[in-house]
């Protein structure tokens, strides 16, 4: 057996949000057992002004050491219960995804089952059942007399402010900035990495490299043939992502006048954007402010092979749709810790990395995709959606049945608010249904409303911090 | 809901039979659906089956079944684990116990950590770490408890039945609420002709039953999936050998003990499940490698004390319906597929059949995407428990045994090689969707077999050697303390559910 009781030498290239995260969350984990230099070769990735940290990575911050006064009152964070989506073309497709579901769940049977079992409209399901819509409405945020329990929420954050808050975190720590533009990484025969020159300096006995940068090469500031880059123009650098409205132009002619004027337009920063589809053009706020327009889209995938690890939020291919670029991230560190191996070019662990992050990927994507689908009425039912979408979707349709896996990242909620909020109703609901009594359902569905109206009255306004549970 | 089906009509009163009747007459309560079972006396079932895996405390529960009543009417005894003995070659054992090993520090699984202490000066076996294993070994049970912060909540039990007696009880669970019993052999499946659904059964008395929704509990004959539907069968032979059984019952000798034993044995193995009032004992071989008589002969030579009952000699062929949903046709039980038992895997697999057919329950229309969705998920439970069987078979430690080196030259599914790759690579356990067994599970099966990783997690040296050591040996100390506070097996059993003071039920 390998034994290890070693030092390990990270490299992270890059001064961007993610090299910081990566190497704080890392130093955190591994503690003494890892030295981690960032290199940062000058080049910035300027993202959105705000970025949205997700309702799932509460516990990645925590490890990190963020407070939610950090996250309130240094990096300004809002606190949101979910996300809208305005439609523009359609206004009555606007729909929200609370991050906890609505309503609630009786043995197998989902709510909205339930909800039609009843009678009952259940098109606006998340805005009349659901205490996270009630909050957003509502602006407020659980007070400390608020009784039941504390709905999934997320911090949208200044960007900046929350990159410098995570750089002094891992300086802290005693994580290692060197920051040149003078610096060489040399390979052995295997193509693994194994020395860092700095301005003639040497780090040698590297273990792992973790390249933060849009450039998928070792080599700074040369593009990868494989790599394409597209990108988004970031129109409104005050938009927070919160409310996201979308407008689709299916027209030829558009897209090519599109095309050409993006050509020639100065392109202030870029996004961590995928699309897969040329119909989108732009992202609108909900007061239809252009948010960004959107140009290209990167499309190389995170990777770890040999020592090498291209681990980033832009190479994440998380879709402006689903806002989920950093929970994402969050869980390939996760995956990134739990497979950290002594060996070198350790291939096998290696796969499983990548196994793992990409089933994610393809299921940020699959929602994504849905959003699309659902949203744009001319869009063909090919476009985009995967096979696997598609059959749930059909299966939906009958009964309003969804089956998904346990350890999908995408909750089945997040499906039904779109599809619901869309109007794509199931022609029927569960037959077992009938078994239930319609009047004792109806009472707890009021009893829930009743609920939501009582919570109401124990709220903050937002900007407050939420009780612990 | 005016497109609703109307009468069900379940094939067959074995497990799987009233298992599915009595489910259906808990959820269908409302008088909308009329439940129908068929059996036929002459036909008999197949009279084995009596080690289960602790999902079944679950279906029991969905039930409302009171467990000391059950396990009263069905003589049952707990179960901890299955300690396999001899599959590395000599007087090797190990146990797969239900429950954990250690706890997780610093959010590395506690394996990592016990593998570092292979490398110190102190030497511990995994299982000193189980709760379940030291319970099992030490022939004593207390239920669990749900408290996290307790050590009694580390483990999971199952139980050791009498297969037959759990048909009775669920046939009077279900004919009280409203399931029709015929006594009568099916001799034809009418098809419709021009949908190719089933119509309706004819008996050999001429009489025609009709219904909506047909389940298939037949057994391995598959009468209507197959015989009448013929959906195909996966044979999964080339993986998992066996395919002959011979099963005997004996008197018990000692108190039972509370844990399943599988014995392995040149051309397969043997089990001995321990019943409060006898013994269960089979010999599981391939007929490729011995006769039925030479597999009686060790049987019966293995066989400690007075045997109850004549051999029961069984023919199957391990693997799977290619669906097991077909038109109007769900098969339950044997008639889907069989595995081989020696995992206790096939009661479980029935119970998710039929909780699957629950939440997937049709109209008359029978939409083919419920239909398929349903068979995905049933074919995937099916090909997770064939990849845990074959780990046992292909790493076993039996040289020169011509039926276990042909298991370990075997060529093993992609799914295993690259399970088997991560754990041996750096005892790292895959985590999949929906699984039966889980991460405690296959670590107990790697090391038990002795699949070595090459290496642990790095961050196990944030912990100093002498404090891991600490740790570890704190760890062993609690568990002792657990066990020497808990009753013997018999006496939770005297306590409990003797089948003694059986109730009328
Ligand atoms: C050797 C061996 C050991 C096993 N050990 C275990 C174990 O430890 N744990 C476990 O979980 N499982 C075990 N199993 C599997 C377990 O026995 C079965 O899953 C369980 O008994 C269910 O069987 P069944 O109801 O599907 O079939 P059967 O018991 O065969 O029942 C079939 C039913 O169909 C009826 N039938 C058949 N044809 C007709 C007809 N023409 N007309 C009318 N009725 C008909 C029969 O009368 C009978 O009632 C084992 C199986 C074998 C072979």
């Amino acid at each position: 057996m390998i034994t290890s009781n070693k030092l390990y030498r990270l490299i992270v290239l890059g001064n961007t949000l993610e090299a910081w995260l990566a190497a704080a969350y890392i130093k955190r984990k591994m503690n003494h057992l890892v030295e981690i230099t960032i290199v940062d070769n000058g080049q910035s990735n300027p993202i959105a002004q705000y970025i949205n940290l997700g309702s799932t990575t509460h516990l990645f911050h925590k490890i990190l050491g963020l407070t939610q006064n950090d996250m309130i009152n240094f990096c300004e964070g809002k606190i949101h219960f979910g996300q809208s989506y305005y439609s523009i073309g359609d206004k009555s497709k606007s729909f929200f995804i609370p991050y906890s579901s609505s309503g609630f769940e009786k043995g197998f049977f989902h709510f909205h089952q339930l909800l039609s079992r009843i009678n009952e409209n259940f098109k606006n399901y998340n805005e009349s059942y659901s205490i996270n819509f009630a909050l957003e409405k509502n602006n407020k945020v659980p007070s400390q007399s608020y009784r039941g329990p504390i709905p999934d929420y997320s911090f949208v954050v200044n960007s900046s402010r929350y990159h410098e808050k995570i750089k002094s975190i891992a300086l802290s720590m005693g994580v290692q900035y060197i920051q040149s533009t003078n610096y060489q990484l040399k390979t052995d025969a295997n193509g693994t990495i194994n020395e860092l020159t700095v301005d003639e300096e040497k780090i040698k006995n590297i273990s792992h490299v973790i390249n933060t940068l849009v450039n998928f090469d070792s080599q700074p500031n040369k593009k990868s043939s494989k790599a394409s880059y597209r990108t988004v123009e970031i129109v409104n650098q005050e938009s927070d992502y919160s409310d996201i409205a979308l407008q689709w132009s299916l027209d030829e002619e558009s897209i090519i006048k599109k095309q050409k004027l993006m050509g020639k337009q100065f392109i202030k920063g870029y996004h961590p954007i995928y699309l897969s589809m040329q119909q989108i053009e732009a992202i609108y706020s909900a007061d239809n402010k252009t948010i960004a327009i959107i140009e290209d889209v990167i499309s190389d995938t995170i990777e770890w092979s040999a020592n090498k690890l291209n681990i980033s939020l832009s190479n994440l291919e998380t879709p402006p749709l689903v806002v989920c670029e950093l929970e994402h991230f969050a869980a390939s560190l996760a995956d990134f810790i739990r497979l950290f191996t002594v060996e070198k070019n350790n291939t096998v662990n290696a796969k499983e990395f990548n196994r793992l992050v990409n089933q994610r990927q393809k299921s940020i994507d699959d929602l994504h995709h849905l959003i699309l689908y659902q949203a744009s009425s001319k869009l063909t039912p090919s476009t985009g959606v995967s096979s696997k979408i598609k059959k749930m979707i059909e299966l939906y349709k009958t009964h309003g049945r969804f089956s998904l896996s346990p350890i999908e990242p995408v909750k089945a909620h997040y499906y039904f608010s779109v599809l619901i909020g869309n109007h794509l109703l199931p022609k029927s609901y569960h037959p077992l249904l009938d078994e239930l009594d319609a009047n004792q359902i109806k009472a707890e569905v009021k009893g829930l409303q009743n609920q939501i109206e009582i919570a109401l009255q124990f709220t903050n306004n937002k900007g407050d911090l939420i009780p612990k549970r | 809901m005016s497109n609703r089906i109307k009468t069900i009509v379940i094939v067959g009163g074995g497990t799987a039979g009233w298992m599915a009747a009595a489910a259906l007459s808990r959820y269908l309560f409302s008088g909308h659906y009329h439940i129908r079972l068929i059996e036929s006396e002459q036909i008999g079932t197949v009279g084995v089956g009596e080690a289960t895996i602790p999902g079944i405390r679950d279906f029991n529960q969905k039930l409302g079944i009171n467990e000391n009543d059950f396990m009263r009417a069905t003589h049952a005894t707990f179960k901890l684990g299955i300690q396999f003995e001899g599959w590395n070659g000599g007087d090797d054992k190990y146990m797969h116990p239900f429950g954990f090993f250690g706890h997780e520090l610093n959010g590395v699984p506690f394996h990592h950590y016990w593998l570092k202490s292979q490398q110190l000066s102190h030497k511990f076996e995994l299982e000193e770490f189980s709760l379940a294993y030291q319970l099992a070994i030490n022939n004593k049970f207390k239920l669990p408890n749900n408290d996290p912060k307790s050590i009694f909540s580390t483990f999971f039990y199952a139980f050791h039945l009498d297969a037959s007696r759990y048909a009775v009880f669920l046939r009077k669970y279900a004919e009280n609420r409203g399931v029709l019993r015929t006594e009568g052999k099916v001799d034809t499946v009418n098809l419709n002709p021009e949908s190719g659904f089933i119509d309706s059964v004819t008996l050999d008395d001429r009489t025609q039953i009709k219904g909506d929704l047909f389940i298939d509990c037949s057994g391995f004959r598959g009468l209507l999936i197959e015989k009448a539907l013929g959906v195909g069968y996966q044979d999964w032979s080339h993986w998992l050998p066996c395919n002959r059984a011979v099963a005997v019952q004996s008197e018990s000798l000692e108190e039972p003990l509370p844990y399943t034993r599988a014995i392995a044995r040149d051309a397969g193995w043997q089990w001995r499940i321990p019943l409060q009032h006898r013994v269960g004992n089979g010999y599981v071989y391939c007929d490729k490698q011995i006769s039925d008589d030479e597999a009686w002969q060790t049987l019966n030579a293995n066989v400690p004390g007075k045997q109850l009952t004549e051999p029961n000699f069984l023919k199957f062929t391990t693997g799977r319906r290619d669906k097991i949903w077909e038109k109007n046709c769900v098969s339950v039980g044997l008639s889907s597929g069989f595995l081989e038992p020696l995992e206790s895997t096939s009661i479980h697999l029935i119970q998710t059949a039929i909780m699957k057919l629950i939440t997937h329950f049709p109209d008359n229309q029978f939409a083919q995407e419920d239909i398929d969705d349903y068979n995905q998920q049933m074919c995937s439970q099916f090909d997770q428990v064939k990849d845990f069987l074959i780990l046992h078979y292909f790493k076993n430690g039996r040289k020169d045994i011509p039926f276990w080196d042909e298991c370990r030259t075997m060529a093993i599914p992609d799914s295993l090689k690259e399970r088997l790759n991560l754990f041996q690579s750096s005892g790292h356990i895959q985590e999949c969707s929906s699984e039966i067994f889980v991460d405690p599970n296959w670590l107990a099966v790697y090391i038990g077999q002795k699949v070595k990783p090459n290496s642990y997690h790095p961050l196990t040296d944030t912990i100093p050697n002498e404090q891991l050591i600490n740790i570890l040996n704190q760890m062993k100390i609690a568990i002792g303390n657990a066990v020497s506070q808990c009753p013997t097996h018999q006496q939770t059993i005297q306590n409990y559910c003797s089948s003694a003071s059986e109730s009328n039920l």
